[in-house]
């Protein structure tokens, strides 16, 4: 089934161009899923930089605008764009130039899979 | 500022047989969205032109039309824009 | 520097409640629960309490509330970067992950297997029908194309209008 589920990801990730990189994370960052091209930085897939994300929607829900949801980034040459499945983070990483507003849209179609995966996390 | 982006969506909106409007970027964000067309599919409408216009690159930007019984949704980019128009069609 | 203040904290609890944060107490301290922090004066609030049986402690733990609630809705950038995860710890959680993944997904395998067909279209019957049929119709093509050039114009309008000041003087005047 992991292979399965592995195989959709494969396949959003060929769909979407610029599309680098797609990782689902427990809050420290250590990684449950992971696909990705060799096009994806490795610094951002680091623990310590996808865990930033925990810390930083705390720190964004004092704004008063409720409970942050997603985090886009966009850097110079990438985007990092982070949703909020806590106890899990999904993280994708993806060119400059690449469709935010598909990114976005694919909550939809992997909320099936996270509800699943959160069962690992949180039976442990 | 965006007054008049309303106007002409609400506009859109009232011509016949029409019943949503979506209007987004180049990043798929989208930019505004009336009656009955949902925010979320701006990027997935920017990512269909994108598409299309892989077809035939040299050509002008295509327009995309996607039907189904009763329900059409017709789509163009224009330069970092791209709108789509949701329509009630009746055979 | 790097802190700054937030007063909209309490709006949010109602859409954080029942969900546990690094910030929800383990133990419920049985003393907030009986004292409402009023934003009154706290002077009032501290002589108010004076005058109620268990002196001492009432008013040691209502200031220390009072503390804890302030230095929750700070802003705190600077603690940002304080969390760290061991590398063995790191090997140790994705291995096993990697197992409990695996289980998960084969228990949950029904739920599962059908969100995650491929494709979404369907054959249809009598192809030729649709292949048919007129590709679009010249008030289609009118209607998109006068909507995208208003639009583009409309665009243009879209400009940021400068209001207020980008920095506010904070606190000088009260």
């Amino acid at each position: 089934m992991v292979e399965e589920v592995r195989k959709l990801l494969q396949d959003i990730l060929q769909k979407i161009q610029g599309l680098h990189c797609i990782l689902i994370t427990d809050r420290d960052g250590v990684p449950l899923l992971k696909v990705g091209t060799d096009k994806a930085p490795e610094n951002a897939l680091r623990p310590n930089f996808i865990s930033t994300f925990g810390l930083a929607i705390d720190q964004g829900s004092k704004l008063g605008l409720g409970k942050t949801g997603t985090l886009i980034c966009s850097y110079a040459q990438y985007q990092v764009i982070q949703m909020n499945k806590l106890p899990l983070i999904v993280t994708f990483i993806t060119s400059d130039t690449c469709n935010t507003g598909h990114i976005l849209a694919l909550q939809n179609q992997i909320n099936p899979i996270i509800s699943t995966l959160t069962l690992a996390v949180a039976e442990s | 500022m965006e007054k008049h982006l309303n106007r002409v969506m609400e506009e859109i909106t009232n011509q016949p047989g029409v019943y949503g409007c979506v209007l987004s970027d180049h990043q798929g964000l989208c930019l505004g969205a009336h009656g009955q067309a949902s925010t979320e599919s701006s990027g997935v409408i920017t990512a269909l032109a994108e598409q299309a216009l892989k077809l035939e690159p040299k050509s002008v930007m295509p327009i995309i039309s996607l039907e189904n019984d009763n329900r059409q949704l017709i789509i163009r980019r224009h330069g970092v824009l791209t709108c789509g128009i949701y329509k009630s069609v009746c055979n | 520097m790097g802190c700054c203040y937030s007063f909209f904290c309490n709006d949010d609890s109602s859409s954080q409640a029942g969900e546990p944060t690094e910030r929800t107490h383990l133990l419920v301290n049985p003393v907030s629960i009986n004292t409402t922090v009023v934003h009154a004066n706290s002077e009032d609030y501290i002589f108010r309490n004076a005058n109620t049986l268990p002196k001492k402690t009432d008013e040691q733990s209502a200031l220390n509330r009072i503390l804890q609630e302030t230095a929750t809705n700070v802003i705190d950038v600077a603690a940002l970067d304080s969390h760290n995860l061991q590398h063995h710890e790191y090997l140790e959680r994705m291995k096993h992950y990697n197992v409990k993944v695996q289980q998960v997904m084969g228990n949950n395998r029904n739920a599962l297997s059908y969100k995650v067909k491929l494709s979404l279209l369907q054959d249809i019957p009598m192809p030729e029908k649709v292949m048919m049929s007129e590709p679009i119709n010249p008030e289609d093509i009118k209607l998109i194309n006068s909507f995208l050039s208003s639009a583009v114009a409309s665009i243009q309008d879209i400009k940021v209008e400068h209001k207020e000041n980008l920095v506010e003087p904070f606190g000088i005047n009260c």
